[in-house]
């Protein structure tokens, strides 16, 4: 079990998210950075999709009630186990009652604002439709439906002895940049009323480093900038929406929908950020600026097999060196 | 039968063509290590000894890779010149692709060199740090 | 917006969709639920979510060519028939106006309309479950009365009760769970719409149909 000693706000727990519910209205939740969690769970020898606790606001501690392999992923946040330092995606055991602390982000070599504490074999609440993800809007999944408070208790299963400490991985927000004149960007494809906006609104979508501001979540980021407007106002019928779908409500500042996002909606979409991408937007910390970088629906794909390459690189290289007998 | 101490010169010859720092073999009584430091090829008898009154070490490449005096997210050296390490404390990394591997300190000391920059491509054995004794203790 | 032809986009690369022509209709949805069955067969899709009078499609992995399945699309609209689900009807006892409708005065506002007269056209049809969306268990209705349409909020409120009955454009619906929204709150019931512990979790799936009884009404 992992005790929570200070949760900081909005910690919950989360796997790659919950597939097959939006015919019930479910939305698919999960770590808004799923190359974290996933690099977590590859340094680990998990499966892919293991929990782990996503960690936005910190500071945060816990204590590891029974000796277990860690690793915080994710931004780097100055781990500390005990005393020592606790290198970032790295693989560490923990002793039982040894205590982990993680403070604020160091943000001078990748402007990361989400941890992910990912331990072996994962956290193990009770999947609920399929998944392991909080799903807060229902109040279900996760650790009792919400976010972490002092004195949770997390279960973790008895471990396979797979996971090995001593090496990690270069994180991917290192690997695989992506910035447009020098601020961060994602790749955004149009999306269906794209037309209907207005040629300045066209320039402006990508041309402009939109502002995250502080009234972006885990549900949607909320954007400052020039107004987008419609050539005439649009009232579309509801429909299913997923998130990175740009929303343009009647105010003109545009709405990214993030991981729990309501699964459909019917504002004006002015475009999509691609799936591949969504990582990059997970991490970047309110206040921070971010380009929509246009893409075709070729170049969407090569961004896809980017990261399904760098997985499975990063997985391939990790079995290879633990396999070896490697680590210690 | 043949002994790997009879094909020293050749194992020398291959070690300089293959520009590698270190071949190490390793019998169930014996450990037979040539070292490659650019002009010439020496043998170092036995195993490199570990123990806390040893003199100056060096410390070895675990495996090739590139180099790294920091973790790539960080933005100063783990450990700086005339620092004190315990053992196993990484005195740097090795990366291999997206995989970063430890060098671990073989024993508690005192950096007294690093000679190898950072981002360096390094082979299997390269030389990468000098480690003294922790000061006070027998030289 | 309603269009003359069936149109299809793309949601990034994770799901496309597909939108019907025409005014919202029942007859359309039943095209749409059936559209929905044969579509979650296609390789590579891993969920076929119907919409008002449209459908997402969800993919496993992004295909390669999305033109051919906006092709596919285009052709299945064509050639399917109207799936009828004769579900069933429950009645939601709603009470209207004060502070269970806080957006009331917006809808008069908007409508000109009484608050009587909009909780009568709001309370008179029986309204069909046309889809499932937005939050765990909230149901999209067809059927609303056009003359109390309102135009969704142009901020959206971060924090609506579950229970809440609210207009959003010419539709109408009831939260299941607390949350934002963009919609107008008119009433609030206490019907529970989704319990994760139930089997299934939802109360109603598309096809079935509700009534809105009128508890009370505010001015």
């Amino acid at each position: 079990m992992i005790k929570v000693l200070s949760a900081g706000a909005l910690a919950t727990v989360q796997d790659l998210g919950r597939t097959g519910g939006l015919n019930l209205g479910v939305g698919v939740s999960g770590a808004m950075d799923p190359l974290a969690l996933a690099g977590g769970n590859i340094l680990l020898r998990n499966e892919e999709n293991a929990a782990a606790i996503e960690v936005p606001i910190l500071p945060f501690k816990v204590r590891f009630e029974r000796s277990t392999v860690f690793a915080v992923t994710g931004a780097d946040c100055a781990g500390r186990l005990d005393e020592a330092p606790v290198l970032p995606w790295w693989a560490h055991r923990a002793e039982a009652g040894q205590v982990l602390t993680l403070s604020l982000p160091n943000q001078t070599t990748w402007r990361a604002s989400r941890a992910y504490l990912c331990v072996a074999d994962g956290i193990d609440v009770p999947a609920v439709l399929g998944s392991r993800s909080t799903q807060l809007r229902g109040s279900f999944g996760g650790h009792e439906g919400r976010p972490l408070r002092d004195g949770d208790g997390l279960p973790t299963v008895s471990s396979s002895g797979r996971a090995v400490p001593g090496f990690g991985l270069v994180p991917p927000g290192l690997a695989l940049p992506l910035e447009a004149d020098g601020t961060p960007g994602v790749r955004v494809l149009p999306a269906a009323e794209y037309d209907c906006f207005t040629k300045s609104s066209h320039d402006a979508l990508w041309s402009t480093a939109w502002k995250i501001t502080p009234q972006s979540d885990r549900y949607g980021y909320r954007l400052a900038g020039p107004e987008l407007n419609p050539l005439r106002p649009l009232e579309l019928r509801s429909h299913g929406i997923v998130p990175g779908v740009i929303q343009v409500p009647h105010g003109g500042q545009p709405i990214i929908q993030m991981r729990d996002a309501q699964p459909s909606g019917g504002y004006p979409k002015i475009g999509t950020v691609i799936e591949a991408d969504l990582w990059r937007l997970g991490q970047a910390p309110i206040g921070s600026n971010v380009r929509f970088i246009r893409c075709s629906w070729d170049e969407a794909l090569g961004a896809w097999a980017d990261i399904r390459r760098w997985l499975a690189n990063a997985r391939r290289l990790v079995e290879l060196h633990c396999g070896e007998g490697g680590g210690r | 039968m043949s002994s790997p101490l009879d094909h020293v010169d050749q194992l020398s010859v291959w070690l300089k063509d293959a520009g590698l720092a270190l071949l190490e073999l390793r019998g169930p009584s014996a450990t037979l290590r040539l070292v490659n430091d650019g002009a010439s090829v020496h043998v170092v008898e036995g195993k490199e000894s570990v123990s806390a009154d040893a003199p100056s070490m060096t410390v070895r490449a675990p495996s090739p890779g590139i180099f790294l005096d920091r973790h790539p997210l960080h933005e100063r050296a783990i450990v700086l010149i005339d620092a004190n390490v315990r053992a196993d404390d990484p005195l740097g990394f090795l990366q291999i692709g997206p995989l970063v591997l430890a060098v671990p300190a073989p024993r508690a000391g005192t950096v007294t060199d690093v000679l190898v920059a950072h981002g360096t491509i390094v082979g299997y054995g390269a030389s990468l740090f000098v480690l003294d004794p922790l000061e006070g203790e027998t030289a | 917006m309603t269009t003359d032809r069936p149109r299809t986009s793309l949601l990034g690369t994770s799901a496309m969709l597909f939108e019907a022509p025409g005014e919202t209709t029942l007859g359309t949805q039943r095209r749409i639920w059936a559209m929905a069955h044969e579509v979650a067969v296609f390789s590579g899709v891993r969920e076929a979510v119907p919409g008002m009078n449209n459908l997402m499609l969800v993919f496993g992995e992004p295909p390669r060519r999305p033109q051919e399945i906006e092709q596919r699309l285009i052709e299945l609209w064509n050639d399917t028939d109207p799936l009828p689900i004769a579900g069933r009807c429950i009645d939601v006892p709603v009470a209207y106006g004060g502070e269970a409708g806080p957006h009331m005065a917006d809808v008069v506002e908007h409508t000109g309309m009484s608050v009587d007269e909009i909780v009568e056209r709001h309370s008179a049809p029986t309204y069909t479950v046309f889809a499932l969306g937005s939050h765990p268990g909230y149901c999209y209705l067809g059927g609303m009365d056009e003359r109390i349409a309102t135009p969704r909020r142009k901020v959206p409120v971060l924090r609506i009760p579950g229970g809440a009955v609210s207009i959003g454009g010419s539709q109408t619906g009831v939260s299941a769970s607390d949350g934002p929204s963009g919609w107008n709150t008119i009433g609030s019931t206490q019907v529970t719409f989704f319990d994760v512990k139930r089997s299934p979790p939802a109360l109603l799936q598309p096809g079935d149909s509700i009534r809105f009884k009128v508890v009370r009404v505010l001015r």
